[in-house]
């Protein structure tokens, strides 16, 4: 069970679209591309190789999950720790602060990404633009910010209940399965689900793009809930109940008020998931529907890096404020009581 | 009348091995009788299945009954079952006067009436101006009253109370023991004390002591040194 979180990055880095797009758009394109240039291809012929090359994508995960299992056994019978069995080995000393310059490069982008959106001229080989303009944000295009906002409250609020009424009412043990889009490369998925779209006649229609987010957006909202949810004393409920209200106004009045924290966390973060969908967006979507992030993607490819800029930053603000916004409301309605806090 | 009885209780684990039972007895108005024995032998469940707590744990048979009315089918809300815990379990976003408000019955209507008859609770427990009081910001011992305050405003017909006196040190347990005991007299509830501690038990009241046999518990029914009131009946009953 530990090495699920590892699944989902590996799934993500096999399927990832946008990102391959962006940061090498005139190299070789990797498999998930190829898959979705296929798919977006109008020949029929081009749409089978590219489903083909989706079912590809899932047995490659398939092979690396389990040379990925067959290297962590090799590892445990050389070492000593972590294995947990005593054995003659080399101790293996970890280095969690090896996870640190990671987030760096992060950072960097968005201080480069700032200075873009507010340059004047900047040509190479200077390491600062050469004049510093707002003109970029006076004339930029604040629509696709918009749509992803919509879009992102409209499937958060839709999530926060199938969440907490799963979590509530539903089985405590059998609930893996939820997680499935998150270990599962997304290009498969959200190809299929645009042939369903397409068979329902819903293809384009805002109902289409944000189911197709839910299937993102609340196994991330699961996620983030699950702990803070089964860990709730459950004698509180029982309190609340043998006063006289029933289940599900005790949730109402009692339980759902005192995990405000984790509620309004996993709201943001399953906002978050919704802004950040490029693929369930496009395809769900028919093309239709310009969020800030297909907005970059398709903006990537041309040469206007400070509109680009605009758009990315434009993009990192919608998350941002939502996160904000929960802390805000998470102090606010614990103003008065230090039990909350 | 207001009697709790519990009628043939049997507990099983999920496995199939018997955990208790089967359990029978009554607890007159007014009287609290004390469940004693180890621990793991099976307290806290009967309460729970008392109270209609979800237990997967074990399965339960037998049958429950207070004021003439077959309770162990209800749903917790409609049990008219007070439960007291070891900790205060007071709502932290409400303030005082709200976690009392939300336990008066609908009955009382109207802002007024309910803000004055939850003042008078208050007042009569030496808490007169805390309705607007941050929980938290209370003492131990404050936090123990309102929490019996709200477990008896709601008119419990049977009071349920699973080691409620352990967290307090010795002279607030007996300050607080004597706060319950009066009231419980004074309302005539049926009361179920779940303990560890011989103190607790009140003064010529009824015990039930539970012990091992052999994998099963069985209840040996054990009366303090004084003789139980006319009123209250027990019965013991062997492994079956």
């Amino acid at each position: 069970m530990r090495g699920w979180p590892l699944v989902a990055v590996l799934a993500y880095s096999l399927s990832v679209v946008d990102m391959a797009v962006i940061l090498g758009p005139s190299t070789p394109p990797t498999l998930a591309v190829l898959s979705w240039q296929w798919l977006t291809d109008p020949n029929d012929m081009a749409q089978a190789k590219g489903s083909a090359a989706a079912l590809c994508l899932m047995l490659l995960l398939g092979l690396l999950i389990l040379s990925g299992r067959g290297v962590w056994w090799a590892i445990k019978k050389s070492y000593r720790y972590p294995s947990g069995i005593r054995k003659q080995g080399k101790p293996f000393k970890s280095r969690a602060l090896l996870g640190i310059p990671v987030f760096i490069p992060g950072w960097l982008s968005l201080a480069i990404l700032l200075l873009w959106s507010v340059a004047g001229g900047w040509f190479f080989p200077r390491l600062f633009p050469a004049a510093l303009s707002l003109k970029s944000f006076n004339n930029a295009d604040f629509e696709p910010m918009f749509t992803a906002l919509w879009l992102g409250v409209a499937t958060a609020m839709i999530a926060l209940p199938l969440t907490l009424a799963w979590l509530e009412w539903g089985s405590r043990k059998h609930h893996g399965w939820l997680y499935a889009p998150l270990i599962l490369p997304s290009l498969p998925i959200a190809a299929a689900q645009y042939h369903v779209l397409l068979t329902l006649n819903l293809d384009s229609t805002a109902v289409g793009v944000i189911w197709s987010h839910l299937t993102w957006t609340f196994p991330y909202m699961l996620l983030v809930l699950v702990g803070p949810y089964y860990s709730f004393d459950a004698r509180y409920l029982c309190t609340a109940q043998a006063l006289g209200h029933g289940r599900f106004q005790a949730c109402l009045s009692v339980k759902w008020p005192m995990l405000i924290r984790p509620i309004l966390a996993a709201t943001a973060v399953g906002f978050a998931v919704s802004v950040a969908q490029y693929l369930p967006t496009l395809f769900s979507g028919g093309g239709r529907f310009a969020t800030v992030t297909t907005e970059a993607v398709a903006l990537s490819a041309g040469g206007n890096r400070r509109v680009l800029a605009v758009q990315s930053l434009l993009q990192t603000a919608l998350p941002l404020c939502a996160f904000m916004l929960a802390i805000v409301l998470t102090a606010w309605y614990a103003r008065n009581r230090q039990g909350l806090k | 009348m207001r009697t709790l009885s519990i009628k043939n209780l049997k507990l099983t684990k999920l496995d199939g091995t018997p955990l208790l039972g089967p359990l029978s007895f009554d607890i007159a108005p007014g009287e609290v009788m004390t469940l004693m024995g180890v621990s793991g032998v099976g307290k806290s469940t009967v309460l729970n299945w008392l109270i209609g707590a979800p237990q997967p744990m074990f399965t339960a048979a037998g049958e429950a009954w207070l004021c003439d009315t077959r309770i162990d089918l209800l749903p917790t809300e409609q049990k008219r079952i007070g439960i007291l815990f070891q900790d205060d379990l007071l709502f932290p976003h409400f303030s005082v006067g709200d976690n009392l408000a939300y336990a008066l019955p609908s009955e009382t209507r109207g802002r007024k009436a309910r803000q004055s008859a939850i003042e008078k609770v208050l007042t009569s427990a030496g808490l007169s101006s805390f309705y607007d009081r941050d929980p938290a910001t209370l003492s131990g011992g404050q936090r123990a009253r309102v929490s019996l305050l709200r477990a008896l405003i709601a008119e419990p017909q049977a009071l349920l109370m699973d080691e409620p006196f352990s967290k307090l040190d010795s002279t607030l347990r007996q300050q607080f023991r004597s706060f319950v005991y009066e009231r419980i007299t004074e309302l005539k509830i049926p009361t179920l004390l779940v303990t560890h501690d011989a103190e607790d038990i009140p003064e010529g009241g009824n015990v039930l002591e539970l012990h091992q046999v052999g994998g099963v518990v069985e209840s040996v029914g054990n009366t303090a040194s004084n003789l139980p009131s006319a009123s209250s009946t027990w019965k013991q009953s062997n492994a079956g």
